[in-house]
């Protein structure tokens, strides 16, 4: 099954041979096997984010490599990242990255607009998956009158239109409530079941307890500790 | 090609949503065209009118130059031009210009005599005898004067001189008939006190094009104390003093659109926090650099199509309905050559061409740098809320 | 100088794509000194991003290109009144001859940056973008072209004065006039329409036989016999379609039929000449360039294409060139 990723010794240097180098990983190894669901524990500034980053294709490793399904990725040009970002992942961020000005359904359409999809078959693509998120009746509703249950089901919608094998997913219940927090780990709970690999960065414990989680790796200073 | 649909319904939305911001655009944008076009539309009308006169006027205009200054030609001269191989008809023409200080108004009169036919009349009919005179429409509309009443006039000696209006008509070109008055030959030639047997100039038809130079080489040999005029000299004048005034005000005004060129740049790049996040999103999402690129040349494809139409509209509406008011300071210069008419509407590809390029192309090429600076937000920035 | 609309719009867009390219070209010397494809430095992350940048730039000078082709014929012809004689087109040019390498300098850059943007995608679609050296290395000889074309367009306007006396298409193109165009209207029209049908022909073929096989020579020998029709069916326009076109004995003009007295026969006519010249020669350069895997199947992906579109777009130009003598009335060898 395709959702399998391995990290070999990785290393993110930002500003790199400057004065103000950053040193956000270092020689991280890793594997996730597909249809596994793994939380990155860690404290803020201990580079969750940044390997989030670079697993997801978001940008590309000092040294060090990532495969997706034994493909290398990380010495691909950018502008072959962006497909395959769409391809592989769903991402559910921190600050839900949602446009404001525009309806739930053009929000969840978006993926979709650089892909070989006709604006018809996006549009069924995006009913069926409203539908299954009971945003149905909301579909033409401007983002910014949704509550933020709501919200965060947009964009939990939006992450899966394009059927993504994996999802990742960055401290997502920063600044959700307990209630909304476990909506959204059943749904993630829900859709590991489904088969996709899932990959959650946090700090909140709820998470890493959850029964969705199969296995919590812990990180310190951009290594991972255990 | 989906695709570029897909992003250009996407442009389409995302300018609607910024309204206010890329209709300020718009409005500068198309202005600006709207300018430039007026005056290209302007003097291409002009020329075409003009251009249309001639092309049915006579081949070769002859006039008799005296101590190097237009004088009038003996009429019997014509009978010496006639016999050149090659010549059809050969007329002298009594004609010249008529100040009336009561309306302000400059006349040309022109007498004619078997040529009357070739007016189209809209009322009464071509002057019978030497006390009666015919008006084009313009003169009619200006001095409020109609068939039946008398013309009031002071002759070439200074005398009150009145005359009954026969008829009005009517031509192709306003241009050609707005300041026009036709009399007699013989009426002309005593109210102006022209000596007779003389004449203002000789028209003279030829019947292959291609023969005109060698005919006015032949005239001028024959005849050493005239200067033939052929039609594609005059032709030349106009197009020169044609392409100059257009070419001159456009300078001035492209300079204004370099200005705005500047503007768009400051606009296109000061992209506002929020529009910088939305891309940021765009690019998180799985939109890559060149999307995002694609999508923001739409959107500046859409601004400069949208001004387009609307600018050469305006131009339009502004040259041919409104006879172009806003230009009427700056054609003062025009009005000697032409007194009030109405521009013949009259547009083409190449106008649209020139004014593509000189308005378009500055501002696709100031959005170029600004678009792509937007296209390379880093992805990783929405993933870290920056 | 004449101060005409259409020249100032001519010598704006050639300025502005100027100064486009000649940004696009430093970047590209950036790249070429720059790059590393191993490097994961935000150095390298920039200039990968650049290549978006010089692609657009290219695109619209391309695009700009070939409206300032048309609009640089359309302004030639619409200024000939102002010169003594001339009747068209090739009147004004006569007035000042530097307007015939305006001419072939756009249509030199046409062909460049059509190519440069035709291989520049393909280079796009490989993950290894092996052709990064060489198409920004093409940028430098193009740059050097655009300031030529605004320069030439320069000299060529402001030398014209509109008092001078010009020969037009009539006596340029007259047989015996002693030009090297009269020369090119004064070939036999017998011969040159046998060697023009017996070229195209062979051309028509070598491209049928590309389709089939799978051969570089043959690629290559369609490239070779590309150059080579492109000035021969340029002679063959002055030489005989032209009088066809015009059902006149002598009027060879080629540039008379891109306006409205020929139903803009010219348009349709030329841009199939070009388009079909244009990818005759791509096939044969994609199997030069073509050395890297990743290429070879980029190539091989959109060979069929091109040998398709220069097969289609030069029959356009046959068809449309050859339809007038075969159903035309006018006959330039009774019979």
């Amino acid at each position: 099954m395709a959702g399998t990723i391995q990290v070999e010794r990785i290393s993110k240097y930002y500003n790199r041979n400057r004065p103000d180098e950053v040193r956000a990983l270092s020689e991280v190894d890793l594997t996730i096997a597909a249809g596994e669901a793994l939380a990155v524990n860690g404290a803020s500034g201990c580079g969750k984010t940044t390997l989030l980053g670079l697993v997801g294709c978001m940008s590309r490793p000092t040294s060090g490599s990532v495969l997706l399904d034994g493909r290398d990725v990380s010495r691909l040009p950018e502008r072959f990242l962006g497909d395959i970002r769409r391809r592989t992942f769903g991402f559910i961020f921190q600050q839900l990255n949602l446009i404001k000005s525009i309806s739930v359904l053009e929000n969840t359409l978006l993926p979709l607009y650089p892909g070989k999809l006709s604006m018809k078959e996006m549009k069924i693509r995006a009913e069926r998956i409203l539908a299954r998120f009971d945003l149905t009746a909301r579909a033409g509703v401007k983002v910014s009158r949704l509550s933020g249950g709501e919200q965060q089901r947009v964009a939990i919608a939006r992450a899966l239109i394009h059927q993504p094998q994996v999802i990742i997913a960055d401290e997502p219940t920063a600044h959700l409530d307990s209630v909304l927090a476990a909506e959204l780990l059943d749904i993630l709970d829900e859709l590991n079941r489904e088969g996709k690999t899932v990959l959650i960065a946090t700090h909140d414990p709820f998470v890493s307890n959850h029964p969705l989680i199969n296995r919590v790796i812990r990180m310190r200073d951009g290594r991972i500790v255990d | 090609m989906i695709r570029l649909l897909k992003i250009l319904e996407f442009a389409l939305s995302s300018l609607a949503r910024r309204k206010f911001k890329n209709f300020s655009i718009i409005v500068v944008y198309s202005f600006t065209i709207a300018v430039l076009a007026s005056v290209l539309l302007l003097t291409h009308s002009l020329k075409k009118m003009a251009m249309d006169v001639l092309v049915d006027g006579p081949d070769i205009v002859v006039q008799r130059l005296s101590g190097g200054r237009h004088d009038l030609i003996p009429a019997d001269y014509s009978g010496i031009i006639e016999k050149i191989p090659g010549v059809g008809r050969v007329q002298p023409r009594v004609w010249g210009y008529y100040y009336d200080s009561l309306n302000h108004t400059n006349y040309t009169m022109l007498g004619i005599d078997e040529e009357r036919q070739r007016f189209v009349m809209v009322d009464g009919k071509a002057p019978a005898d030497d006390d009666q005179c015919m008006i084009g429409q313009g003169v009619a509309g200006a001095q409020h004067a109609e068939t039946g009443m008398d013309l009031l006039l002071i002759d070439g000696n200074g005398i009150g001189y009145s005359c009954e209006i026969s008829g009005v008509f009517k031509a192709a070109s306003d241009l050609w008939t707005n300041d026009l008055v036709l009399f007699t030959k013989d009426a002309l030639r005593r109210f102006f006190a022209m000596p007779d047997g003389l004449a203002t100039d000789i028209t003279v038809e030829v019947f292959n094009a291609r023969e005109v130079p060698q005919v006015a080489q032949k005239i001028k040999r024959l005849l050493p104390d005239t200067r033939p005029i052929t039609i594609d000299e005059i032709l030349h004048t106009y197009e020169s003093i044609f392409n100059w005034r257009s070419g001159l005000m456009l300078t001035i005004f492209t300079s204004s659109l370099i200005a705005f060129s500047i503007l768009a740049w400051d606009k296109a790049t000061g992209i506002s926090g929020e529009e910088k996040q939305e891309i940021g999103i765009l690019k998180a999402i799985g939109w890559d650099t060149g999307d995002v690129l694609t999508l923001k040349l739409c959107e500046g494809m859409v601004i400069s199509a949208t001004s387009f139409l609307v600018g050469v509209s305006m131009a339009y509406a502004h040259v041919f309905l409104l006879d172009a008011p806003l230009f009427v300071p700056v054609l003062k210069g025009w009005s000697v050559l032409f007194p009030r008419f109405h521009l013949v509407p009259y547009i083409d590809a190449y106008q649209i061409i020139v004014l593509g390029f000189l308005t378009i192309l500055p501002y696709m090429a100031s959005t170029v740098l600004p678009s792509w600076k937007a296209a390379i937000t880093d992805p990783e920035n929405a993933m870290r809320g920056v | 100088m004449i101060l005409h609309p259409g020249i100032l719009a001519l010598l704006l867009g050639a300025f502005v794509s100027l100064v486009l390219i000649f940004f696009a070209a430093l970047a590209g010397v950036k790249i070429i000194v720059h790059w590393d494809p191993s490097s994961s430095s935000a150095e390298q992350l920039l200039l990968e991003r650049t290549t978006y940048l010089i692609s657009t730039i290219v695109g619209l000078v391309l695009c700009f290109s070939l409206f300032s082709g048309l609009l640089f014929l359309y302004t030639t012809d619409d200024i000939h009144p102002l010169f003594i004689g001339a009747m068209c087109a090739t009147g004004t040019l006569n007035a000042n001859p530097i307007g015939w390498n305006v001419l072939l300098i756009k249509g030199i850059i046409f062909f460049l940056a059509s190519l440069w943007v035709i291989f520049n995608a393909i280079d796009q679609h490989c993950e290894d973008t092996p052709l990064v050296r060489k198409k920004y290395a093409a940028l430098l000889i193009l740059t050097p072209l655009l300031a030529m074309d605004l320069v030439l367009q320069f000299r060529f306007f402001s030398g014209l004065h509109p008092e001078r006396i010009t020969s037009c298409c009539g006596s340029l193109f007259a047989t015996g006039s002693g030009t090297a165009a009269g020369e090119l209207a004064g070939l036999p029209p017998a011969t040159t329409m046998v060697v023009f049908y017996a070229t195209a022909f062979i051309w028509l073929c070598t491209v049928l036989f590309c389709l089939g096989k799978r051969a570089g020579w043959l690629r290559l020998l369609l490239f070779l016999e590309s150059l080579l029709l492109l000035p021969l069916s340029l002679i063959s326009v002055i030489s005989f379609i032209s009088l066809y076109v015009y059902q006149m004995p002598s009027h060879h003009c080629p540039f008379d039929m891109i306006q409205k007295n020929y139903s803009f026969i010219g348009y349709p006519l030329y841009i199939g000449l070009f388009v079909g010249i244009l990818f005759g020669l791509v096939p044969g350069i994609g199997r030069v360039l073509g050395k890297t895997t990743s290429l070879k199947r980029e190539i091989e992906k959109r060979e069929r294409k091109w040998l398709l579109s220069a097969f289609v777009f030069f029959s356009l130009f046959l068809v449309l060139s050859s339809w007038p003598i075969l159903f035309g009335k006018f006959q330039l060898f009774p019979q």
